[in-house]
């Protein structure tokens, strides 16, 4: 069986299908997020609370969505040998986000949803999620090579760096808009 | 492969198992909603004295220590503080109950709070004894976890 799809779904699927997937994807994950109290607070926080209303953890997710759009789209301006379509980039990178729901979906076993703070579901819990972040970032990497067809030697680094100053961008504005 | 990925899973599995034994969740038929209303009495009423500038005087519906915990310098302390952060009281939903397994007769109340000038919701937990007093009272940012 080819397992590509699993790292690198974009030779099968990009452009429009790849944009209407992610959006699909998109609203499943801040809905399952909603549902079970599940704040993925970008790549590096995640808090299980079900403490607010629904635009809260849209806006959550939709801000740092924007925000790895701009920093691939802005990298890849950076680092490409040739024109792009930022079309391309936000189908892909909103598809590379697939697996940031299997946090929020594992949370609705129930053990999962309220428990007893010091026990092992929490770190069961933050495996999860730092299992889907380590492939979601997978996917995002194939993402960027993909829509932006960067050829410089610097992708790697560039890539890497995109990601840091996103992250750290995103914490920023998450707490100023909603502290 | 599979022998580790079943390994990791069993692990897991035991050692949740083993170290959730402190505190347990009441299912919905297990709550005593007899303490429940009293948690609400309790907290609803502390919350709306506060918001109307007066304060809470106990008698017998709380232990003695926390008579002590909860004199009027500390109330207005509380508030104050819970006002600069996160507005004016509005209203409360109760959430779930839970039990210390080794004294099953005190139960852990947790009420979701409405504030007015918070979008997220605030823990506001009361713990009941068994004979209906309050022993125990916080207000601390809304968690999944029982921490």
């Amino acid at each position: 069986m080819n397992w590509e799809w699993l790292y690198n779904p974009y030779t099968k699927i990009a452009g429009y299908e790849a944009l209407l997937f992610g959006v699909i994807v998109h609203v499943l994950i801040v809905w399952l997020s909603y549902f079970t109290g599940t704040h993925i607070i970008g790549y590096s926080g995640l808090i299980l609370a079900a403490d607010a209303p629904f635009w809260f953890f849209h806006t959550e997710m939709a801000i740092h969505a924007v925000v790895i759009i701009v920093a691939i789209g802005v990298t890849g301006l950076v680092l490409a040998g040739s024109r792009f379509r930022w079309l391309d980039v936000m189908g892909t990178v909103l598809l590379s986000r697939v697996p940031l729901v299997l946090t929020p979906l594992a949370r609705l076993l129930p053990p999962l949803k309220s428990f007893y703070g010091p026990s092992p579901i929490v770190y069961l819990i933050t495996f999860i999620f730092m299992g889907s972040v380590i492939w979601s970032i997978a996917l995002l990497y194939h993402a960027f090579k993909v829509s932006c067809n960067p050829k410089s030697r610097f992708t790697i680094i560039g890539f890497i760096g995109a990601i840091i100053l996103s992250e750290v961008f995103f914490q920023v504005i998450i707490k100023i808009i909603l502290s | 492969m599979k022998t580790y990925s079943l390994s990791l899973i069993l692990a897991l599995g035991i050692g949740t198992t083993a170290c959730s034994q402190d505190y347990e969740k009441l299912s919905n038929a297990e709550v005593d909603d007899e303490k429940v209303e009293i948690a609400r009495n309790f907290a609803e009423g502390f919350y709306s004295t506060l918001k109307a500038g007066k304060v809470n005087s106990f008698r017998d519906e709380v232990t003695p220590a926390m008579t002590q915990v909860l004199s009027p310098d500390k109330q207005q302390g509380i508030y104050s503080q819970i006002l600069k952060q996160f507005g004016h009281y509005q209203s409360l939903d109760y959430a779930e109950t839970w039990i210390m397994k080794d004294q099953p007769k005190m139960h852990i109340v947790r009420f979701k709070g409405t504030f007015e000038e918070s979008s997220k919701k605030l823990e506001v937990r009361v713990v009941v004894n068994e004979e209906g007093k309050i022993a125990g009272f916080w207000t601390k940012p809304w968690l999944d976890p029982l921490t």
